[in-house]
């Protein structure tokens, strides 16, 4: 009964309803009253109370007749088992044992034992189990003590057991301020997380290849946009955000210049890779942390264990502003040009705005001017830059970039032709950062400070983390340039297609710079060993065994010469 | 950020007004009225251990308020020349607070970077939820007791609806729901799927300056 905790009668064996001061009277069964006489008796007292006469509890009787208590069975001469608790397996010598080690309360020898834990809740076992802890105490089962119960013991509704009607919102869906458009527009939209992002735009008759195919030619001739909303974004603030994310990423954040953005890579504290992102530093005490979509929530999560936990007396705020910004990429040779049409008080000259530069400008949308933050960072490869403004500005701020980008010859691409772009030139994502792997094997060892410490500096120079032998970070060709792949592959040496092999692949696409598909993976030593020697792709799921090649992961552009702008008298 | 350009609303074109559920075609009345409050502007400060006291003296000489207590607001009633519409200060965290103003920001930006002013206003969707059955709403989404005693007008809290990071504060009539602007259309849906059993009224979008 709600809110009525059962008191055990030692008199009829049984549990009654304990003291309360609800507005509820107890007959019947409900207050030890099982024969007829006694029953009708206490129901009479029931109406007696509701005429407003004198009326008081009545006792609790039993029945007339009871056989003796009977707890446990022993046989004489047999030493088996007795189980109180046939859910979870609790004997009654494990609860004597319980008694025997200290564990004196009801409560604690049923979290010990996992006594009356399961589904049941005891009401299988647990009254037997309360009269071996009060033979073992030497106690009635009224002093020994009862422990509480929880449903479907206690009643509970049918419907808080069905729970609300969920259809759509079985998770939640999170749009970015542009979603509306990019239905409109007829993107087809994919799941990324919680969040729902646009896959790829096809034009008439295009299926995901032709229309991702080509969004990345067209952004790598011209340029494109991209929504990147989506992307975690940090707000640490305070005189030691400096020093904070200086201990947190692995790079040195804390000279980073005010105005300036960095790539930094942050570890778990046993050495694994966490996350990547870029910060930038607005002030001396103000940076803006990007993350990964996916870790996002964790790193925040991280930051404010950090903060509370392990080092509270850094002065350091940190909020989550993922909603508060609305984030557009736009890609290409042409992103200069079109950036300087839509903010015309800025220059985005090479000189004037260098790669890794965070400015902020004001973007001329039909309906006024807005404040933006513009940072000139890449993750296609080529010559980019991010616009952020408030979301509630994301549509106008969408709308007027993909006119301008149209005008130009660009497009609006997808998280498919982003994926296209990334691969081609190595960057990794969470197919690749999967929390099994470190900083030396996803090829970024050369980032890490030797000058100080930070999150995970210690445990990531374990010999095991460090061993030459683990699988690295590759690029991946097929010896036949005709033929495809796929993620998920494994990687082996030709004479010993078997077991895990040597490794895998982690993301495949096919790169129109290249005209073949190209893969990016991980093999054991990295690409060094594997120079001229040809490996077994691997696909038994899927029944396809074809030869490749182990190449640098940096498949396309490796020096970095287009997103530097060093392509045709760039700085 | 500039007002200049209206802000978009997560809920443009997805919750016209009207009548729905059992409020529908005039079966019953309608239990939930459900309004989109646009235009709130919301700014954090946030202070450290051992800054309190000067942070409330701070706050008493600018915004002649006191500091409200976790959980709780302070009401900042229009002021001729100050505060343009009034607004909330509101205590999200212990040491952080939200400056909810109407019809404009309550504090010049310039002044609040001595307390690490952050403008949050583009990041949250705020709702009315009022009628004679929001309390049976609210017990659908949340486990808070809403109960007077337990949460009186005035009164502010940080919880979760379907898992969703929420804020509410209880009004004098009805309560006034802040969500993140990428969960706002998922959870407005949410609420008002919940809402049709007992007969919605979905309201049109209003300024801000119906709670003034």
């Amino acid at each position: 009964m709600r809110g009525i905790k059962p008191v055990w009668q030692e008199k009829i064996t049984s549990f009654v309803a304990g003291p309360h001061d609800l507005a509820v009277s107890v007959a019947g069964g409900a207050a030890g009253c099982f024969e007829d006489q006694a029953m009708l008796a206490s129901v009479e007292r029931f109406l007696r109370k509701l005429q407003g006469q004198k009326a008081g509890r009545p006792p609790a009787i039993g029945f007339a007749r009871t056989a003796d208590s009977l707890f446990e069975i022993r046989p004489p001469g047999k030493a088996g088992r007795a189980f109180l608790d046939p859910q979870h397996d609790v004997t009654s010598k494990d609860v004597r044992q319980a008694v025997q080690e200290g564990y004196l309360s009801v409560e604690h020898i049923k979290r010990y034992t996992t006594l009356g834990m399961a589904t049941d809740q005891g009401r299988n076992g647990n009254i037997n189990g309360l009269a071996v802890i009060a033979e073992a105490r030497g106690l009635s089962i009224s002093q020994a003590g009862v422990t509480g119960f929880r449903p479907p013991v206690t009643p509970v509704s049918i419907g808080a057991l069905a729970g609300r009607r969920a259809a759509a919102h079985f998770r939640p869906l999170r749009r970015t301020p542009m979603h509306d458009l990019h239905l409109e527009s007829g993107a087809v939209m994919t799941e990324a997380g919680l969040w729902q992002r646009p896959w790829y735009y096809p034009q008439a008759g295009q299926d995901l290849e032709a229309a991702s195919i080509a969004e990345a030619i067209r952004t790598r001739q011209i340029a494109g946009i991209c929504d990147v909303s989506t992307l975690g974004k940090i707000q640490v603030q305070g005189p030691d955000a400096a020093a904070f994310v200086n201990r947190l990423y692995v790079n040195n954040m804390g000279r980073l210049a005010v105005g300036k953005a960095r790539y930094g890579v942050m570890l778990r504290d046993d050495g694994m890779v966490f996350d990547d992102g870029t910060v930038m530093r607005l002030a001396e005490d103000d940076f803006l942390v990007s993350t990964t979509t996916a870790k996002a929530g964790p790193v925040m999560q991280f930051m404010e264990e950090l903060l509370q936990l392990r080092w509270p007396e850094m002065q350091v705020c940190v909020t989550s502003v993922t909603d508060a910004w609305a984030a557009v990429s736009i890609a290409g040779p042409a992103a200069a040009e079109i950036l300087a049409e839509l903010a015309p008080q800025s220059d985005f000259g090479p000189d004037a705005f260098a790669f890794m530069d965070v400015k902020h400008a004001r973007i001329s949308l039909p309906g006024g001017p807005v404040p933006a933050l513009i940072a000139r960072i890449s993750f296609s490869g080529e010559k980019a830059f991010e616009v952020w403004v408030g979301a509630g500005f994301g549509p106008a701020l969408w709308s007027a970039m993909t006119d301008a980008t149209e005008a130009a010859g660009g497009l609006r691409y997808g998280l498919e032709a982003l994926g296209i772009m990334r691969i081609e030139k190595g960057h990794v994502t969470v197919a690749e950062l999967d929390g099994r792997v470190t900083l030396e094997d996803a090829g970024l060892g050369r980032m890490a400070s030797a000058t100080k410490p930070f999150i995970g500096s210690v445990l990531r120079q374990r010999p095991a983390m460090m061993d030459k032998d683990r699988a690295q970070l590759v690029g991946i060709f097929p010896k036949n340039r005709a033929v495809r792949f796929s993620a998920g592959a494994l990687l082996c040496a030709p004479d010993a297609v078997s077991g895990h092999g040597k490794g895998w692949t982690s993301a495949v696409a096919h790169s129109p710079v290249l005209g073949h598909w190209i893969g990016l993976g991980f093999i054991a030593g990295g690409a060094e060993p594997w120079a001229g020697k040809t490996v077994m792709i691997a696909d038994p799921v899927r029944g396809q065994q074809i030869e490749g090649e182990i190449v640098s992961p940096h498949m396309v552009d490796p020096d970095g010469e287009r997103m530097r702008d060093r392509i045709g008298g760039g700085s | 950020m500039s007002k200049r350009l209206h802000q978009a609303s997560p809920l443009a074109g997805h919750c016209q007004p009207g009548f729905y559920g059992v409020a529908a075609k005039g079966r019953a009345k309608a239990g939930i009225r459900l309004q989109e409050i646009c235009g709130l502007d919301l700014a954090q400060l946030a202070w450290f251990a051992g800054q309190q006291a000067d942070f409330e003296v701070w706050l008493k000489k600018n915004l002649s308020a006191s500091l409200p207590g976790p959980g709780r607001s302070v009401r900042l009633a229009k002021r001729a020349n100050r505060q343009a519409g009034g607004g909330w200060l509101l205590r999200p965290e212990p040491r952080k607070l939200w400056l909810l103003g109407l019809s404009g920001p309550l504090l010049d930006p310039a002044k609040m970077a001595d307390y690490h002013g952050l403008d949050l206003g583009h990041g949250r969707c705020w709702l009315r939820l009022a009628g004679p059955s929001c309390l049976d709403v609210l017990r659908r989404m949340a486990a808070l007791d809403f109960s007077d005693a337990a949460f009186a007008p005035g009164q502010f809290a940080a919880t979760g609806f379907d898992q969703v990071p929420v804020h509410l504060l209880r009004l004098e009539e009805g309560w006034l729901i802040g969500l993140p602007r990428s969960y706002a259309l998922s959870c407005t849906q949410l609420i008002r799927e919940t809402s049709l059993q007992f007969g919605l009224q979905q309201m049109a979008a209003t300024g801000c300056e119906a709670l003034a």
